[in-house]
């Protein structure tokens, strides 16, 4: 566990001295703009810039040298991620008076299926923000097509969330789907 | 298993690697054992650090296997070896003393004294982010943080690169006192095959995604013969030609023909094989 608390500690550090610029000004834009399209817009480009933008651009090795498993990178990263993404639900809800554990839980369904994507994407060698940027306008649209009785993605989507059920069960599932083909085919170059 | 007793540290058997069709790596095998300072050498595009990057888990092989301490790679094994990766790349806007925050907190057995000296040999300063370091400095940093992890294995790739060659020197017994209690391995990658032989047990030679020898040092000078090109021999197999001599391989390791070689023959008639070249006609 001591191990555990290291090295999250280490690649919390790493992250935040090489990203802080990006981090603080996206946290800020998200309780600027508590609209949920808009949040969710800035929690994608946030999560692209940590591990998918490293495996993307070819630096991940920097972490893999160091005592770091693949797994270990995915799950710590995930956990960053997510920990942003509550941190700004948590402050724009007492800011603008919202239900903060509907955000909360939205937030969640959001960041776990936006981050399996992304790193989906890198596995493959494509694009860390593009390509799951062209996944969240289509995801989007294919929800907002008829209503939650002719059109079931919407009660999945993890834009939508129809069901707030269905979209965890449906994050949960990119998202391991996600970390196993990562842990099996690591960084692509 | 007890780990603690096991011979070869690092074992790899026939690993290949593909890259978008091209071939990298060809039915790769060798094995380090504990206590040695073995080195891949070869010439670049060699197949070397695609080696290394398979090793520490950066990168799986498409076919074969790899076995660190006995056991497959994992979270607790990669905590008892420690990485220099070849292109010096560093996390951005980290400073010395972050780096040393991270390694500290990733290596169980860090030892903050060795670092310490380190960094007042070589007048590093902390406060400077190491992306700002030269080359060189860069390089003697790594060694430091490597060093100061006491990890059981090190693999260290091209780690006297960039560094004069005072300071090399010094770097190279600093490996070699490393392993002097026989309880450590490092494995090192090297192109630059001059200054090898001072440290190194053992070594693999590897062209073309292959490894074409592999020995320990001392057995692979008595396995080997330097004859001139007018001397008459009647055994052992011609490896390669070396301008004007042949390094020869003998099947009788107690025979009197030519003189034994050094590594760097060795390495070199290996690499360039039978084939001469020269560009002026003498």
């Amino acid at each position: 566990m001591r191990m555990l608390m290291n090295k999250i500690e280490a690649y919390f550090l790493k992250e935040f001295r090489e990203k802080s610029l990006v981090i603080v000004i996206l946290f800020t834009m998200m309780f600027l703009i508590p609209a949920n399209w808009f949040r969710f817009f800035f929690m994608l480009l946030i999560i692209s810039s940590l591990l998918p933008r490293d495996v993307h651009h070819g630096r991940v090795h920097l972490l893999s040298s160091l005592p770091f498993s693949r797994s270990d990178l995915f799950w710590i990263s995930y956990i960053l991620a997510t920990l942003i993404g509550i941190s700004t639900s948590l402050v724009t809800s007492t800011i603008w008076f919202l239900n903060s554990g509907d955000r909360i839980v939205s937030m969640l369904i959001f960041s776990s299926a936006y981050f399996g994507i992304c790193m989906l994407s890198v596995s493959f060698g494509l694009d860390h923000f593009v390509i799951p940027l062209f996944v969240f306008f289509g995801g989007g649209f294919m929800g907002s097509l008829g209503t939650s009785t002719t059109n079931p993605y919407s009660l999945v989507s993890p834009v939508y969330q129809g069901s707030k059920l269905g979209s965890l069960v449906f994050s949960l599932l990119i998202l391991i789907v996600s970390w196993i083909i990562f842990e099996r085919k690591g960084a692509p170059k | 298993m007890n780990m603690s007793n096991v011979k070869n540290v690092v074992e790899v058997e026939k690993i290949r690697k593909n890259f978008g069709g091209k071939i990298v790596l060809n039915d790769v095998s060798f094995n380090v054992r504990k206590g040695e300072i073995f080195a891949l050498v070869g010439p670049n595009g060699a197949g070397k650090t695609t080696t290394l990057r398979c090793i520490f888990g950066d990168l799986n092989p498409d076919e074969g296997e790899i076995r660190i301490f006995g056991s497959k790679l994992n979270s607790k094994i990669k905590m008892r070896m420690a990485v220099m990766n070849e292109g010096r790349e560093t996390f951005r806007r980290l400073t010395g003393q972050e780096y040393i925050k991270i390694w500290s907190n990733l290596y169980p057995n860090w030892n903050d004294k060795l670092m310490s000296s380190f960094v007042l040999h070589y007048g590093l300063d902390l406060r400077e982010r190491v992306e700002r370091y030269s080359l060189g400095m860069k390089t003697i940093f790594m060694l430091g943080l490597i060093i100061s992890s006491s990890s059981d294995l090190l693999i260290l790739d091209e780690p006297t690169h960039h560094i004069d060659p005072e300071i090399r020197m010094e770097m190279l017994q600093v490996l070699k006192d490393y392993t002097s209690h026989g309880d450590k391995t490092i494995i090192i990658s090297s192109h630059e095959i001059y200054e090898l032989e001072e440290i190194i047990t053992s070594f693999a030679i590897m062209k073309e995604g292959k490894i074409i020898y592999s020995d320990s040092i001392d057995e692979a000078k008595t396995k080997h013969r330097i004859v001139g090109k007018d001397e008459k021999v009647h055994e052992g197999e011609i490896i390669g030609i070396l301008n004007d001599e042949y390094l020869l391989r003998v099947e009788n390791t107690n025979t009197d023909v030519g003189r034994y070689p050094t590594f760097r023959e060795i390495v070199l008639g290996y690499l360039r094989g039978k084939v001469s070249f020269r560009i002026f006609e003498t």
